[in-house]
């Protein structure tokens, strides 16, 4: 049964393959093609390796459902709550018809009350119809996914990065502590944690332009970006990048650099790590395999929700430096009160959400020898 | 330790202090400055010579900045600039009005002619016209474009309702292959502004919406009850159009009869535009146009992002905020460019008082008060327009008294003598002789019945512009002893008062115009849902809604362009007597040109200002 199980996962490996070069020629994006795949070729997996993790899985996007129901529901109650609609702004136009504004509402639904849109909403949902953009006429789905991409890219490397220097500094100011390096992270987090994301923006983009633009301002890519090699686009990304990921990850670190901090100095006060040092361990061992496995744990539960609040705290930074994310959709459609395009936005940050919390479960399960999937 | 404590105790105080001190901002008060320069206003500012079209060489490339994305590519469902500022360059118009005298000049249609009722105009079409992408063009486009685009309801166009005649479309036939005649149920003033269209590919968008040839080109409709109901094809899917050619498009595939073609779209970053070669304009010597190659324009959101862009040399344009005037204007040599002044926008800006007799949550005694004319005209002597306009405008403003744009051959010139200026020892002396004085001595005067004279004002919160001028409104009239309490708010919740008639006393509110105010049908007539301080009146209450009711039939209802001038005047002429609601101020719009340009002669309304232009400039 053993050998079996392995020859099938290591099959399935050359089914991913076949099936993203499928989807690529489909003309699918090789972004969403590896994305659905990979999630779905290892849920089969699951199958052979873990059947309860599979389960557990299972319960939890089950779970998602009903969230996702209340949450869209409870957006379309709000948005009625607001004053007008999106037609609001046509009827100041002495060229447009009253009667022609009226005839638009009908045609979107939107002279219902708020659960029959709600109804009609989720009706066509499971059609996979998300419904449709009055600013952008175009399908909402389509919209969605268009900006996805790049408001992932975004998020991914900030996660890397911030994530990727807090836990050093936070280990560092913990086992140095009060010493003046410790001194000096803990100013630069409460700085962080101080400013707001937008103006922290705009202080960055006013001193790059007053010392020579080193660093382009805005924008997702340079003007003449088609005329560059695959090695020059990354560098031209990357430096587009720079002001909003910094801005960004500073932020998350000055919160994460604190919290592993806190975490490590109490993990280091307890008796077992006394009792390792009192064996004779390294202090580097006692630090890095005994302190650090114990201190990470509430760490990953926030991993699990900074999936979806990198989505939501970057709008502001996506308006600063123009960078054409969803943040920026979404802060445009509850602008203009595009009803459509709104509801579709939060069914997309909701998922998120619960999907990191389930990544961010089955992580812990796998650090934490004591917390068993069950 | 007890060092440390002391230490970080005072640094806590003090910063605590420093945040309050800075937190006490309070209310702002609008200060009216005694040192203003006026005369120095547009000083070092270009004024634009109009006059024919030099002859230019072709080449080059414009770089120019737009503030948002387009929301889609298709003009005939683009409902805003950002998509306008693009569309707009793909397509040429049957007639448009030329820069130099904004008078009607054919474009596509190359002749027209009135019938003897006046009620049908025909257009012969300009022959050997192409397509962008070489199919030939003619009436049959035009044609199309009105009875199977533009007129159908399920389309969602912003122009179906300017097609409309007595609130019956009006009739578009196809004479010949380049001939095409548009009738209305009445004689029509704006006959030429329903000719300003233009066509539509029926070779794509046919095969798009399950139209043939076969199927024919008229638009048939019966009324039902007096609703206009169409009558639709089974197998033709109009609402296809909609989403046809959205943003997500190959921008190569889009088909126009302009100067230019889309080449590349990329979102949020820019849009490049290249000369289209079946263009069928030339200039005066027959070169064809348009002269410049390429037409770049970046998506830059942030204004400062764009003047810093100008000033670098990235864009060779730019459209002047009132602030960017003392940057700029010393820069000009140095950098090598022009500021021109483009003159007053044709927006209006107005204060309204609410008139409605059975308006609810409106006092009685408000409305005894903004239904006296004496009271208006009191009101109106308390407008400020030289502070607004120095103050909130940079001083790039022009005072408005009358709703026709300053440009255009309806304005009343006489508006400028007749109309209520700023008096306010005039204000007082009204409100003395109707004996409505300040008995209490609380510097607020009551009317006859003894009611304090106190109504509230509003305007929609976030715009800069209106605030201003509703608090400078708010400061002049306490002066002169009537209060006004200024409250902005939410815009949507505005726009619901002000359609409904119901819960407001005075509002400050703008609409868009043209140069031909017939687009105002729903504005000054006293039926229309837009006549703000009496809305949808069966009949005309007041004597002078009657005469301006009459006034506006004799302004529309002829192509005479005299007759429509006595009754634009006579419109005027009311608005200024009656005073149904007061002008404040138009901006001045302002553009900034590279130096090396030629053939800058653009006019201030939305379609004519740098894109009215655009096939001729050149870089000389």
């Amino acid at each position: 049964m053993n050998k079996n199980k392995d020859l099938y996962i290591r099959l399935s490996f050359v089914a991913d393959i076949l099936l993203i070069v499928f989807l690529i020629l489909t003309g699918t994006s090789w972004f969403l093609s590896i994305v659905v795949v990979e999630a779905v070729m290892w849920l089969i997996r699951l199958y052979w390796i873990s059947r309860v993790l599979l389960l557990f899985i299972g319960k939890r996007l089950l779970h998602m459902i009903p969230i996702i129901l209340s949450v869209v529901a409870i957006g379309f109650f709000l948005i009625q709550l607001a004053p007008g609609d999106i037609f609001t702004q046509m009827t100041l136009n002495p060229n447009v018809n009253p009667d022609t504004i009226d005839r638009y509402r009908a045609t979107f639904g939107l002279d219902k009350a708020w659960y029959v849109q709600f109804f009609r909403y989720v009706w066509n949902a499971l059609h996979l119809d998300f419904g449709y953009s009055i600013n952008y006429k175009t399908a909402v789905f389509n919209l969605v996914s268009q900006r996805a991409g790049n408001t992932l890219t975004l998020a991914i490397t900030t996660i890397i990065l911030a994530w990727g220097l807090s836990i050093p500094a936070g280990i560092y100011s913990a086992t140095h502590q009060y010493r003046i390096g410790d001194q000096i992270i803990t100013v630069l987090a409460f700085l962080g944690l101080a400013l707001p994301s937008f103006f922290a923006a705009f202080l960055l983009i006013y001193f790059v332009s007053s010392t020579g633009s080193w660093l382009p301002i805005g924008g997702m890519w340079s003007v003449d970006v088609d005329q560059m090699n695959i090695f020059q686009k990354g560098i031209d990304l990357l430096r587009h990048m720079a002001i909003p990921v910094f801005v960004l990850a500073t932020r998350n670190m000055a919160s994460l650099t604190r919290i592993m901090r806190a975490n490590m100095l109490e993990i280091m006060s307890q008796q077992y790590i006394t009792t390792a040092r009192a064996k004779g361990l390294t202090e580097k061992t006692v630090v890095y395999k005994h302190a650090l496995r114990n201190a990470i744990n509430p760490m990953i539960t926030i991993f699990g929700y900074q999936f979806g609040y990198i989505l939501g705290g970057s709008a502001l930074v996506e308006a600063v430096t123009a960078w054409p994310g969803l943040g920026s959709l979404m802060l445009q459609g509850i602008m203009s009160q595009d009803l459509y395009l709104v509801v579709g936005s939060l069914v997309y940050s909701v998922a998120l959400l619960v999907i990191g919390n389930l990544i961010a479960d089955i992580l812990l399960g796998v650090v934490d020898p004591r917390v068993r999937i069950s | 330790m007890i060092r440390r404590k002391a230490v970080s105790m005072a640094s806590l105080l003090t910063l605590s202090v420093a945040l309050l001190l800075s937190s006490c901002g309070g209310k702002e008060e609008v200060v009216i400055e005694d040192d203003v320069k006026q005369e120095s206003q547009f000083e070092g500012v270009t004024e634009i010579k109009y006059g024919d079209y030099e002859i230019g060489k072709s080449g080059g490339q414009l770089v120019m900045a737009v503030v948002s994305d387009p929301k889609t590519l298709n003009d005939a469902v683009a409902g805003e600039s950002s998509s306008t500022d693009i569309t707009y360059q793909l397509y040429s118009y049957l007639v448009q009005r030329n820069q130099q005298d904004l008078d009607w000049a054919p474009m596509a249609s190359e002749s027209w002619s009135f019938s003897e009722d006046q009620k049908t105009i025909t257009h012969k079409i300009r022959k050997g016209m192409k397509w962008s992408d070489g199919t030939d063009l003619n009436a049959k486009d035009f044609v199309f474009a009105y009875n199977h685009v533009i007129l159908r309801e399920d389309v969602e166009s912003n122009s179906r309702d300017g097609m409309f005649v007595n609130d019956l479309p009006v009739e578009v036939k196809l004479i010949d292959d380049y001939t095409l005649s548009i009738t209305a149920d009445t004689v029509y003033a704006g006959m030429l502004s329903i000719s300003n269209v233009h066509p539509y590919p029926r070779h794509i968008f046919g095969p798009l919406i399950g139209w043939t040839e076969a199927d024919g080109y008229d638009y048939e409709f019966e009324v039902v009850d007096g609703e206009v109901v169409e009558k639709k094809d089974e197998n033709i899917d109009y609402a296809a159009i909609n989403s046809f050619w959205g943003v997500d498009t190959d921008v190569t595939t889009i088909v126009g009869n302009g100067p230019f073609i889309i080449t590349e779209y990329v979102p949020s970053q820019k849009a490049v535009l290249k000369r289209n070669p079946h263009y069928f304009e030339k200039d005066a010597k027959g070169n064809q146009l348009p002269y410049l190659d390429e037409l770049v324009m970046l998506i830059v959101a942030d204004q400062d992002t764009q003047l810093a862009k100008f000033q670098s040399g990235e864009t060779n344009f730019y459209r002047l905020r009132g602030e960017d005037y003392a940057i700029l204007i010393d820069k000009k040599e140095d950098l090598g460019f022009d500021i021109y002044n483009v003159g007053p926008v044709t927006s209006t800006q107005f204060i309204v008082m609410n008139q409605k007799p059975d308006a609810t949550d409106v006092s009685e005694a408000v409305l005894s008060w903004s239904s006296n004319k004496q009271f208006r005209t009191a009101m109106a002597h308390v407008v400020d327009r030289q502070t607004i306009i120095n103050n909130i405008a940079y001083g790039f403003g022009y005072p408005q008294y009358s709703f026709v744009p300053k440009m255009s051959p309806y304005y009343w010139d006489d508006a400028d003598n007749k109309a209520a200026k700023y008096d306010p020892e005039k204000a007082k002396k009204i409100l003395d002789e109707l004996g409505w004085i300040d008995n209490d001595g609380d510097g607020i005067r009551e009317d006859d019945k003894g009611n304090k004279i106190s109504l509230r004002m509003t305007t929609n919160a976030g715009n800069r512009v209106r605030e201003a001028i509703g608090e400078l409104f708010a400061q002049e009239a306490r002066k002169v002893g009537v209060e006004v309490n200024f409250q902005p708010e939410d815009f949507n919740t505005m726009v619901g008062k002000l359609l409904s008639g119901n819960d407001w006393d005075i509002i400050l509110i703008g609409l868009t115009g043209s140069v031909d105010p017939i687009s105002g049908s729903n504005v000054y007539r006293s039926q229309g849902n837009l006549h703000m301080m009496d809305p949808n009146q069966v009949e005309p209450r007041r004597d002078w809604e009657k005469r301006a009711d009459e006034a506006w039939k004799v302004a529309n209802n002829t192509t005479d362009e005299n007759q429509r001038k006595e009754g634009w005047q006579t419109l005027q002429e009311i608005w200024v007597e009656e005073l149904p609601w007061i002008y404040t101020f138009n901006a001045a719009s302002m553009h900034a040109y590279d130096a090396k340009l030629g053939n800058i002669q653009p006019r201030p309304v939305s379609e004519l200002d740098e894109f009215g232009i655009i096939q001729y400039l050149y870089w000389k």
